[in-house]
């Protein structure tokens, strides 16, 4: 078994986190902001955990498993305003979501 | 343990009544398929929360609930009790829709219980939020409140600004929660713990050297929830497509949400590196004051007016923040801007919800002879929008006047002159409302439609208006009226 030291861990999800939000900054579909959105969270639960492990407590992990739990209800609500807003207007793109624009 | 939980669960009453009280909705709704039987429900549910709080007001010392996860000290019930304020407001707001004959409010009223639903369960949110004692509590709370506002920002689903706005705030609430939760991430990461009271001890015992990115993440979160410059991109377009029941829960239930938790966040946990965020959480504040009030200048929209005046007041709130250092005495300034910025901006946003057209925006131009032909309306609204402004003798002058005197005793005298510069600037606009409001000319208000004649008969939203207009005028004229209340609140802490 390899030995990952925390710093390591603590890069992957740094990395991950910019990877996320770089392409929230920018992707232009809804469906691929919300995927972004949930490689942020996936970054900081890998964040929690191994802080888990460094502080040798069990708080991160429970908090890990509240924010999946959230994050999937987000992305449910998400989806919902998505489909909504294609109904609507047949496409998805976000910077034709303008019509608050003046 | 048992005895325990019974006891915890007898004194946080005010807080578990919330989500009770959505949960009858819900059963009421399934069995009677009437949504004014919910409204009812709701109001009364609500209303009998908020009687049995002021009630049964607690001013005994802190007390942490359920092992720690909860505290229910005198500034929880306090929130507690603006919060079930706020969220009656908005109810009373958003209710003229239920008798509308219109075909637009009629299809989307028949879904009115899951509008009530989802305010009053981010209303437990928020609580939840700002009474949290540890990040998971705080976490969860914060997202309920988010969830929730999402929702209710698309209720009128069969429109496109109203849907739109709906997937801003759920894109830029999405990555502010992200940012917020990296900020916890950090906090545990450098302590180790969850809980406030042990991550204030451990921050205060040493040198942390992650401490730093907690804090900058956490404020950058919390600055997003409280849409201070430049994290305020979003409060035009939200705010403009939203519901304007919605358009008022998000100037003033979330606002008090982050308030609540900021103070929690930064005096609870961060106290001990005050002079690590202090400096930055001056400049949004300062920024968001001068910033927000030169943008609302240009804007002919009423609600972006609006938003901006939101922006400008939340750069206020941020300094009371920065005043209720617990160490240095009680956040009077704070809390007393609170209670009556929001008291006013529901005013305002009742008047804008009774007269506004949803099927095109609301331009300042709408406005012009409205005072001359519903002088009721016209002298209500010329009251909050004075107050909002802080012009003397009105509720709104004492509140930033508190603020600035606070400011002096702790020689911040560079935000003091900032600030007032920047409220100055921002009279400029209110008094453009009132130019358009008392100006004669072509207007069609004598004229009104049937529908805006019919919702100036619905009694709840006119009484939210008097209420409004009562606080600006005998806060303003009477501040130990509140002031004695809020003191003694708050200096037994």
């Amino acid at each position: 078994m390899v030995d990952v030291s925390i710093a390591q861990l603590l890069f992957v999800s740094f990395a991950i986190f910019s990877i996320g939000a770089g392409g929230f900054l920018i992707r232009k579909n809804a469906i691929s902001l919300l995927i972004c959105l949930e490689l942020m969270l996936n970054a900081v639960n890998i964040a929690f955990v191994s802080f888990s492990r460094l502080h040798n407590n069990e708080s991160g992990t429970v908090l890990y498993f509240f924010v999946i739990t959230v994050a999937a209800c987000e992305t449910a609500v998400g989806l919902a305003i998505v489909l909504n807003l294609f109904r609507l207007k047949k496409n998805i793109r976000i910077q034709e979501a303008n019509a608050l624009r003046g | 343990m048992m005895a325990t939980l019974i006891s915890d669960l007898q004194l946080s009453v005010s807080i578990w009544a919330w989500p009770l009280v959505a949960l009858a909705v819900v059963i009421a709704q399934i069995v009677f398929q009437n949504s004014r039987l919910s409204f009812l429900i709701s109001i009364l549910g609500l209303g009998a929360n908020l009687i049995y709080s002021l009630w049964c007001f607690d001013l005994a010392p802190v007390q942490a609930l359920f092992f720690g996860a909860v505290i229910f000290d005198s500034l929880t019930q306090f929130l507690n009790v603006l919060a079930l304020f706020i969220a009656l407001g908005c109810l009373f707001i958003s209710s003229p829709g239920m008798f509308s004959q219109d075909n637009f409010f009629r299809v989307h009223y028949e879904q009115y219980s899951e509008f009530l639903v989802c305010l009053i369960l981010s209303g437990f949110g928020a609580v939840v939020a700002f009474s949290a004692n540890d990040l998971t509590c705080f976490f969860l709370g914060v997202e309920t409140l988010a969830i929730g506002t999402y929702c209710l920002c698309g209720f009128f689903r069969t429109e496109i600004r109203s849907s739109e706005s709906a997937l801003k705030y759920l894109f830029i609430g999405g990555f502010s929660t992200v940012v917020l939760l990296y900020g916890i991430a950090f906090i545990y990461g450098s302590t180790g713990f969850t809980r406030f009271d042990e991550i204030s001890r451990v921050i205060a015992a040493g040198d942390k050297p992650l401490v730093l990115m907690a804090v900058l993440f956490t404020m950058a979160g919390l600055a997003f929830k409280l849409a201070l410059v430049p994290f305020h991109i979003y409060t035009p377009d939200v705010y403009e497509g939203a519901p304007t029941a919605v358009t008022a829960y998000l100037a003033t239930m979330v606002k008090l949400a982050a308030v609540g938790i900021s103070l929690r966040i930064f005096w609870s946990c961060f106290g001990a590196v005050s002079e690590v965020w202090i400096p930055f959480w001056t400049s949004l504040c300062v920024a968001s004051i001068i910033f927000g009030n030169i943008a609302a200048l240009q804007q002919k929209s009423l609600k972006k007016l609006l938003a901006f005046s939101s922006v400008s007041h939340a750069g206020f709130l941020g300094l009371g923040l920065l005043l209720a250092d617990p160490s240095r005495g009680i956040g009077f300034a704070l809390f007393s801007y609170l209670a009556i910025y929001s008291g006013m901006s529901l005013g305002v946003f009742a008047i804008v919800a009774l007269l506004e057209d949803r099927s095109k925006v609301f331009m300042l131009e709408d406005l012009k002879g409205l005072g001359l032909a519903k002088p009721l309306y016209g002298i209500a609204l010329a009251i909050l929008v004075l107050g909002l402004a802080g012009i003397p003798p009105l509720a709104g002058f004492m509140i930033k006047f508190w603020i600035f005197q606070q400011l002096v005793e702790q020689s911040y005298f560079a935000v003091a002159i900032l600030a007032a510069l920047g409220s100055i600037v921002g009279v400029a606009y209110y008094l453009k409302i009132l130019m358009y409001l008392f100006m004669s000319g072509d207007s069609d208000w004598g004229l009104a439609t049937r529908w805006s004649v019919l919702r100036d008969q619905i009694f709840s939203v006119r009484s939210l208006i008097l209420a409004a207009v009562l606080l600006s005028l005998i806060g303003g004229l009477k501040p130990d009226f509140y002031a004695h209340w809020i003191l003694t609140t708050f200096a037994l802490k």
